[in-house]
């Protein structure tokens, strides 16, 4: 039996929909509309995108009866659901309370915190002029919470009762999330009195050396859900009945989920939404989110990443341009090499502050080693983001289905720092944005509905320890060594037939994955091209110009005359 | 193919009803409640800076400051009063130490040899004649008038008025910084096409109140928000030295009101203003405007429209009645669906648009019809696009995501 679910997604600039047609585990891509988000503002309808998109849906199916089974809305628009976070110690219980609203797929306007560098009043007054849902409140354990910790965990509550600010439309406070410490509950309940209203729930660290966010992440869920309708530019959902509504963020962290348990592996999945980069990993069994806006990226960090001088002259002001209108998408060739710059240096910002949210608890006593003691990336915990343990990447949003596979696979290959082998995927239809909609019950694996576009083979940082009898590819009896050229990224095709299997052979110090000297087996079923780049990682010097180039000829990003113009001048 | 639609995006309106935001600089005190008229003059509220006490440290020894001082504890200062003085080698060394703000000395300390002020809050004056809509004492004041509206792709510095003068003969010419002289002292300037740091320099120099071009390059603009942000009036005077603001009785100005407003109408570059944008504004020759630069508008992000703009306000008792009462007509340019603005409208052909890209600045056009696909570069889906016939000719395609109705 075919069942149809439309999933409707109002997105910051664009708001998209899609049927999708459900037959056992298969899900298939009927149709769909974009149309663009308005503004946010008081007076704007933010559904009204939604709207045209669905009706535009309907006639593109061209049924006389269209009755989906059901609607799934999923919003970001506006930055909703915004949460202001609050906790004792930033790095403690400020960050896990920062990882829980981000799961939920919240974004997250400030972080209060004793040690934030501010004065009391001078947060009492930022919190009272943001414009947020919620507030979730974290901090202390939940036994043994002593002394100064105790009066901390107060004064973070009398902050928040006298800078709640007012929840849009209703003229209330907005409600506080508390999933702090347990002992505190009494105390603080008389600090917010009877005119906040309170969502109790689990502490995020009950104590110290566990994290425990899940029952905080609904909690936010739930205060979304129950006020999303009562917004004022959220009113026009009330035209979809009683579809389910779930944040963007929230619903592709329920994909990325179900493909790190299926797969049982470590996953990243990048999420490309035009304006704002969405990083969401599975590492070690932790999953983390982080979203990083594209328009915060500066000139001179994506002229770096451009082909041509010509392009570089103009580019401060250009760009400046774009971020007035950053639904704005390419029309020419030479727009498509400044896109792909600011998404590369984008994405490189988003992947570096991924690496500094995804880490290993702060705040737990830990015996170190002498020789470990310059090994730590991240002050107070050590990252969690490393490429060589994560063996697949998947790459979905708005961008994933506009641009080819092999502008994506330069993106990755310029800001993933990638290491070892890794599996790229593409989410070309949205079946990871859409899987809560069409799959409840998780019949629907999503790797089955993604495309293989390549797998990348770099030895990382140690490109210049690697002989040629590092990579191996295994597609007949005898394994052929894969030539790595330093300083160039190659690409060979893998010859259809037989399961082709890729084998790593690292030096007794070389590690690509499964710890060091070990060697790495990968199958390559499916992927049409295997990448080798050898290139230098770090720091970027010479003619980088000529460089980007070299490297998008080499991935077949832009038609050879294109290229050549760009090394000519002339273009 | 069905009807395509895009974010419409008006560079004028005439005869709108306006909902601005006054916001203040840092939480403040409103002075004045929903339902109040408000003139261009009202001060509308107070607010004190994020700093709030300013430190003055004095020599001190061991556990006694040494200076000799000249107040006590609660003892109102003013500006550049003496607090204290040290004199040292017999008289040969002299140091005098002076209040950075007017404000209120609230503790000495003779351990440290420091003496905190607090601030006295500065006012904000309305700038916008209206009718006081909603105060929320965290975020500022809405006002809500009549008038019509240039507005603004981009632009740094805060709400300010002046009458009007216009020193451009046409959109295109960049008028040159000798041009600004002492007679432009709390004026808007309606420059022409690009706005140059010299020209800026020359504004701030002789006390202009804002400036209304079409465009200036992105590095400008940033050094002029950073200016605009950190220019104190002891700043101001270190550097844009004049000698009768030296005076020790000479005004003061309010924080908000040492720089001038800069609004950009088209966005960063070198473009010429729009020819509507600057016959509009040449309507408001001789006339008293609001111009702001919108470095706040973050605060308002999300609630409320406070981007750069400069608005002739239209007042007459009977407007500010029927602005409020009814939604649907509440401005001329603007279309409202169940009481909600609605920013989407239908690119048929012939409609105004304004074409957003990559690898120029935005320019306008008119369009001529739909197209499936790009001439060059083509997503991997089918994105509908638009032919556009620009004002200097030239016939472009474009993704429908990269054009704003101009109307």
């Amino acid at each position: 039996m075919v069942r149809r679910y439309v999933h409707l997604d109002i997105g910051t600039t664009v708001t998209r929909a899609r049927a999708w047609d459900v037959s056992g585990r298969r899900a298939e891509l009927k149709g769909y509309a974009l149309a663009p988000t308005p503004p946010p503002s008081d007076d704007a309808d933010l559904t009204e995108g939604v709207r045209l998109a669905y009706s535009e849906l309907t006639s593109r199916l061209g049924e006389s009866r269209f009755d989906p089974e059901e609607v799934l809305v999923t919003v970001s628009a506006g930055g909703e659901p915004k949460v202001a976070c609050a906790g004792v110690v930033k790095g403690i219980s400020g960050d896990s309370a920062r990882r829980a609203a981000l799961s939920a797929g919240a974004t997250v306007t400030d972080l209060l915190a004793v040690d934030d560098g501010r004065f009391e009043y001078q947060r009492i007054l930022d919190l009272k002029r943001q414009d947020i849902s919620m507030v979730l409140m974290a901090g202390g354990v939940d036994e043994e919470i002593i002394g100064q910790g105790r009066h901390q965990l107060y004064n973070v509550a009398r902050v928040v009762a006298q800078g709640l600010p007012e929840r849009r439309g209703t003229g209330k406070r907005v409600p506080v999330v508390y999933a702090a410490s347990v002992d505190g509950r009494e105390e603080v309940s008389k600090i917010f009195g009877d005119s906040i209203q309170v969502v109790w729930t689990e502490n995020v660290r009950s104590r110290l050396e566990e994290e425990n966010l899940d029952p905080a992440r609904d909690a936010v869920l739930g205060v979304f859900s129950s006020s999303i309708r009562q917004d004022p530019r959220f009113t026009g959902l009330g035209r979809f009945g009683a579809a389910k509504v779930l944040p963007s963020g929230h619903a592709l962290g329920l994909a990325v989920r179900r493909i790190a348990e299926s797969l049982g592996q470590n996953v990243m999945v990048i999420s490309l939404d035009g304006d704002a980069v969405q990083v969401l990993t599975v590492i070690k069994g932790v999953f983390t989110r982080t979203v990083t806006p594209v328009t915060l990226v500066g000139a001179k960090d994506v002229a770096r990443w451009l082909p041509s001088a010509r392009l570089a002259g103009l580019l401060e002001d250009t760009l400046a341009c774009w971020k007035m209108a950053p639904g704005s998408l390419p029309a020419s060739w030479d727009d498509l090499a400044v896109y792909l710059a600011v998404q590369k240096q984008a994405l490189l910002e988003a992947i570096r502050e991924h690496s500094s949210t995804a880490i290993e608890l702060r705040g737990i006593h830990r015996q170190r080693q002498i020789g470990e003691t310059f090994q730590v990336n991240v002050k107070g915990g050590d990252t969690l983001v490393r490429m060589e343990r994560i063996g697949t990447v998947c790459v979905t949003g708005y961008l994933a289905g506009l641009l080819s596979p092999a502008a994506h696979v330069s993106l990755l290959v310029d800001a993933l720092d990638d290491h070892g082998a890794t599996k790229v995927y593409l989410d070309r239809d949205g079946i990871l944005e859409s899987l809560a909609a069409v799959s409840n019950d998780g019949a629907i694996m999503p790797g089955d509905a993604l495309s293989p576009v390549a797998l990348l083979l770099s030895p990382g940082r140690n490109e210049e320890r690697v002989g040629p009898k590092w990579a191996f590819l295994r597609a007949g009896p005898a394994p052929e060594p894969l030539q790595v050229v330093q300083g160039e990224i190659s690409r060979v095709p893998i010859p259809a037939g037989k399961r082709p299997v890729v084998e790593l052979h690292p030096s007794a110090r070389g590690d690509v994955g499964d710890g060091e000297g070990r060697r790495v087996a990968v199958l390559a079923e499916g992927f049409g091209s295997i990448y080798v780049d050898a290139r230098p990682r770090g720091r970027r010097t010479g003619d980088l110009y000529r460089e980007n180039v070299r490297t998008y000829r080499a991935l077949g990003v832009f038609p050879e005359d294109v290229l050549a113009g760009w090394e000519r001048g002339a273009r | 193919m069905m009807a395509l639609y895009a974010l419409s995006r008006p560079r004028v309106m005439k005869g709108a009803s306006i909902r601005r935001l006054r916001i203040f600089p840092s939480a403040g005190e409103p002075l004045v409640s929903p339902g109040s008229e408000v003139s261009a003059e009202t001060i509308i509220g107070k607010y004190s800076s994020r700093q709030r006490l300013r430190y003055v440290r004095m020599e001190s020894s061991g556990e006694q400051i040494i200076a000799t001082l000249l107040v006590t504890e609660g003892q109102k200062v003013k500006r550049g009063e003496v607090l204290g003085y040290y004199s040292y080698m017999f008289g040969l060394g002299y140091t005098e130490y002076t209040s950075p703000c007017d404000g209120e000395v609230v503790e000495i300390s003779h351990a440290t040899g420091r003496v905190a002020i607090r601030e006295e809050p500065s006012e904000l004056a309305c700038h916008l004649p209206g009718t006081v809509e909603h105060v929320d004492a965290a975020v500022g004041v809405l006002v809500r008038s009549r008038g019509d509206i240039v507005m603004g792709a981009a632009g740094a510095g805060f709400a300010r008025s002046g009458i009007l003068v216009r020193k451009a003969e046409d959109p295109g010419e960049a008028v040159s910084p000798q041009k600004i002289g002492p007679q432009d002292a709390d004026r808007v300037i309606l420059a022409g096409s690009t706005v140059t740091r010299e020209l800026l320099e020359a504004c701030l120099r002789y006390r202009v109140s804002g400036i209304v071009a079409g465009s200036a390059p992105a590095s400008v603009v940033g050094w002029y928000e950073n200016l605009v942000q950190e220019l104190d009036w002891d700043e101001f005077l270190a550097r844009y030295w004049t000698r009768e603001l030296k005076k020790r009785d000479a005004a003061v100005p309010r924080p908000t009101e040492i720089a001038p407003s800069l609004v950009l109408v088209e966005g960063y570059g070198k473009m010429p203003m729009s020819v509507e944008a600057f016959e509009c504004l040449r309507s408001f020759e001789g006339e008293k405007v609001f111009i702001d630069g919108a470095s706040l508008h973050q605060v308002a992000a999300g609630r409320w429209d406070a981007g750069p703009c400069v608005i002739r306000p239209v007042l007459d008792e009977g407007d500010l009645v029927s602005a409020g009462d009814a939604p649907g007509d509440r401005c001329r340019n603007t279309s409202y669906e169940n009481g909600k603005r609605s920013f989407l409208r239908e690119i048929a052909p012939g409609a105004r648009v304004r074409v957003f890209g990559l690898t120029s600045g935005p320019v306008e056009g008119v369009v001529e019809g739909y197209v499936q696909e790009g001439p060059d570069f083509r997503p991997m889906v089918p994105v509908e696009h638009v032919r556009v016939s620009t004002l200097t000719g030239e016939r472009i395609t474009v993704p429908v995501f990269n054009v704003y109705v101009l109307e």
